[in-house]
């Protein structure tokens, strides 16, 4: 089931209203109402995987009981192997199985044997890479002794499967999540209103913004042959649009629905898009993901008590990782490289600029802000790119012509047709409305949380009218999320 | 759970429908004022399915009468939807309607209540009566509620247009009797008697467009003999003509397929529509 579905729309009331009115008092059935509400939910795409969430929640169930019971370091470690490598073989399995199986036909084939090998099309159960992340991290913390191994089978499941983050995220980790499930949840209205504002504030990004932008996106990418110069700026632009709106949408639904259960879900995203510095960036972008990555991978290897060719050389890997998490392909590997690359020359000129904005008055080194972001966001819309693009063999032709073509005078014309006939004005002012709206609210959780509260009712209540009509308007066909292939 | 946010969510649902309403009231409005402003509306328009698509070249017969003509018909278009579209086009000043019907237009109301159909036309939304909303809405509830919310800005532009089909009859094989004996008592034909009275300054032609031989043994007589009543009902209004080309052809030459002619039948058929037009001396002087 997806959020942006008539059937999500159906299920979210019917679920809401029994959990509720089996009451806050009863703690175990409200579980087991989440848990059932939430396998309907997963299984209405394909009930078949099911059974994975449920062996993925057994195993991690069953060695954080057994490592809480074990004293001998060796043991737990021994747990812990086992937790890692069946959660990460499941991983490898399903998401790069693939993968791997053409890298060996390509490296067979350079040495000039020929191999065939058999194609296994192993389908990706949705949210794979979302749970297993978070299941091995309980586990880990369990075996850190970060926090104790929970004794309760049935809030672990609901943990592991509770369903507005269950396809993608955020990503929670069990010290914030889990014990709110051990916890009485109390209906809270203002929690119900912020609940639902910010489900309709990820609808908009979603179906207004994110799936307006795919047909620009797709149509650039699908015919870069035949555009040249500011048309093909266009695709990676708009793209950076669409995958912003598009996950921090679904994270937004996420947050609003699990509110409205009396749940508190990570911030995920920080408007990311005002960023000054490739830093600040990966501090505001998929939080969740990057803090996991941090604390699980990167701490352990050293962090920044090391040398700095160490930290250096960590921080590589963690974005090398991060990109192959995206996908088993050449391109997030890639993407994640460019990152890393750009990530650690921002980090050594950091301190320079440290030191040459200090004594900048603040009027003038707002200025600065505001050029950095900008072209903070043209190193991002660069790095997009990469994501987005087919095969990476595409690329060289794709910015020979993004650059080159700037000085054709048909590249403009083409620009010019393409929002005439196809993108319209609809597009470009919504865009523009949206990020004016996100940097008025850039101090809240979410754009809306705050902003529409010093507004008089009546055009409160007009606004939500003009985005619940802009969904629905606009939710032509139902395009899945980008990030549910991950 | 609190009673008083399940009010504020009742409360909101019902503000949103009043929204709804009212947005739409002043769209149809705007739609309404931009369209009665059209400049230079074409005088003479085409109404119909396929049959019509493909049977009426209107840059011949807008050279025949000395007079523009637009083919508007559509594939698969019910006498439902023509009516709504020929109601915006009466709207922009168009003072000659035919309307071209067919031996299926009473045997099936999914042209008219499809998603497909719907989809393609919201350009037609701000002509649907009260009735015609009633009949969607009792038929397909779900579908007319997304066909409502996509309501669209005022626009002039309509869907359909004359369509060159350059096949030709190949496999004569007479086709299979098939049964399409059921007929629905839709409002379909009702709707298009009541634009017919409510225009009495408008002339309207309804036409039936010419069928393979072959074709009418495949329907079977029942049909046939249904599709006469309902099509002479329309010879009662002084403001309507009624021409029958069903069996005027029989050359293979002609046709496309049974159902369907051919550039060339087009021709013919637009020439002959040109002349009967003429005959029938129709008031087609569009600065009344």
């Amino acid at each position: 089931m997806v959020f942006n579905s008539l059937d999500f729309a159906v299920f979210l009331p019917v679920v809401f209203a029994i959990y509720w009115l089996l009451g806050a008092a009863r703690i175990r059935p409200q579980n087991a109402f989440l848990l059932a509400s939430s396998y309907v939910f997963y299984g209405w795409w394909d009930w078949r995987f099911l059974g994975l969430i449920a062996a993925s929640t057994v195993l991690d169930f069953w060695v954080g009981l057994a490592m809480s019971k074990q004293h001998l370091k060796v043991k737990r470690r021994l747990l812990l192997t086992i937790s890692l490598l069946i959660n990460l073989g499941a991983l490898g399995i399903f998401k790069y199985c693939n993968f791997f199986v053409e890298g060996f036909v390509s490296a067979f084939s350079f040495f000039g044997s020929s191999f065939k090998a058999a194609e296994l099309n192993v389908v990706l159960p949705v949210g794979l890479s979302f749970y297993t992340l978070q299941t091995m991290g309980y586990s880990i913390d369990v075996y850190r002794k970060k926090m104790e191994a929970h004794k309760d089978l049935l809030s672990f499941a609901s943990f592991v499967a509770f369903f507005p983050q269950l396809v993608a995220g955020p990503i929670e980790r069990a010290a914030h999540l889990l014990p709110q499930f051990s916890l009485r949840r109390h209906f809270l209205l203002k929690e119900a209103h912020l609940g639902l504002r910010q489900i309709l504030w990820g609808l908009f990004k979603k179906v207004v913004i994110a799936d307006g932008c795919a047909e620009v996106v797709d149509l650039v990418f699908m015919y870069y042959l035949k555009f040249s110069g500011l048309t093909l700026w266009l695709g990676p632009v708009f793209f950076a649009v669409q995958i912003y709106c598009d996950f921090s949408g679904y994270s937004d639904i996420a947050i609003g629905t699990a509110r409205l259960f009396g749940f508190k879900l990570s911030q995920n995203f920080k408007f990311p898009y005002f960023s000054t510095n490739l830093i600040e960036f990966w501090r505001r972008w998929h939080i969740s993901l990057s803090t996991w990555f941090r604390d699980y991978i990167y701490l352990p290897l050293g962090g920044n008590r090391t040398t700095p060719f160490k930290m250096g050389s960590n921080i590589m890997l963690v974005f090398l990782v991060s990109g192959l998490w995206h996908g088993a392909d050449l391109k997030f590997l890639a993407w994640g490289g460019i990152h890393g690359i750009l990530y650690l020359t921002t980090k050594s000129l950091q301190t320079l600029s440290n030191r040459l904005f200090t004594p900048i008055p603040s009027n003038i080194k707002q200025g600065f802000s505001i050029a950095s972001m900008a072209f903070t966001f043209l190193l991002l819309v660069m790095s997009w790119l990469f994501f987005r693009i087919d095969s990476l063999s595409m690329l060289p032709q794709y910015l020979h012509e993004m650059f080159a073509g700037l000085t054709y005078p048909i590249g403009y014309r083409q620009t010019a047709n393409l929002f005439t006939q196809r993108i319209g004005l609809f597009l470009p002012f919504a865009i523009l409305g949206f990020f004016t709206v996100e940097w008025q609210g850039r101090k809240g959780l979410f754009a809306i949380e705050t902003i529409p509260n010093t507004w008089p009712k009546s055009i409160r209540w007009l606004f939500y009218f003009v985005l619940v009509f802009l969904v629905l308007r606009l939710s032509v066909h139902q395009i899945p999320f980008i990030y549910f292939s991950f | 759970m609190h009673w008083f946010f399940f009010r504020r969510l009742v409360c909101f649902s019902i503000g949103f429908l009043a929204f709804l309403l009212f947005l739409f009231l002043v769209l149809r409005q705007a739609d309404r004022f931009w369209n009665q402003k059209s400049p230079n509306p074409p005088p003479i328009v085409i109404f119909g399915s396929s049959h019509a698509e493909v049977s009426i070249n209107d840059d011949l017969l807008s050279q025949k009468l000395s007079i523009e003509a637009k083919n508007r018909g559509l594939s698969g278009q019910g006498v439902f939807w023509s009516t709504q579209a020929a109601k915006k086009s009466i709207h922009q000043g168009s003072r000659l309607i035919l309307f071209e019907l067919n031996n299926f237009s009473y045997t099936s109301l999914e042209n008219n209540i499809s998603p497909a159909a719907l989809i393609r036309e919201t350009g037609s939304m701000y002509y649907l009566s009260a009735s015609d909303w009633a009949f969607l809405i009792s038929n397909a509830p779900k579908t007319t509620l997304d066909y409502f919310i996509k309501m669209p800005f005022p626009n002039r532009s309509m869907s359909g247009k004359y369509m060159e089909n350059k096949r030709w009859l190949k496999n004569k094989e007479q086709p299979a009797r098939k049964k399409f004996d059921s007929f629905h008592s839709n409002i379909s034909d009702t709707v298009l008697h009541t634009l017919i009275q409510a225009h009495p300054k408008v002339n309207f032609v309804v036409f039936r467009a010419p069928q393979h031989p072959y074709f009418y043994i495949a329907i079977g007589p029942k049909n046939e003999h249904y599709f006469q009543k309902r099509f002479n009902l329309f010879k009662q209004y002084a403001n309507c003509q009624t021409l029958d080309f069903g069996p005027s052809f029989d050359a293979d030459s002609v046709f496309a397929d049974f159902g369907h002619l051919n550039l060339n039948g087009a021709r013919i058929l637009t020439e002959m529509l040109a002349d009967s037009l003429v005959h029938f001396g129709l008031n087609i002087d569009n600065k009344q």
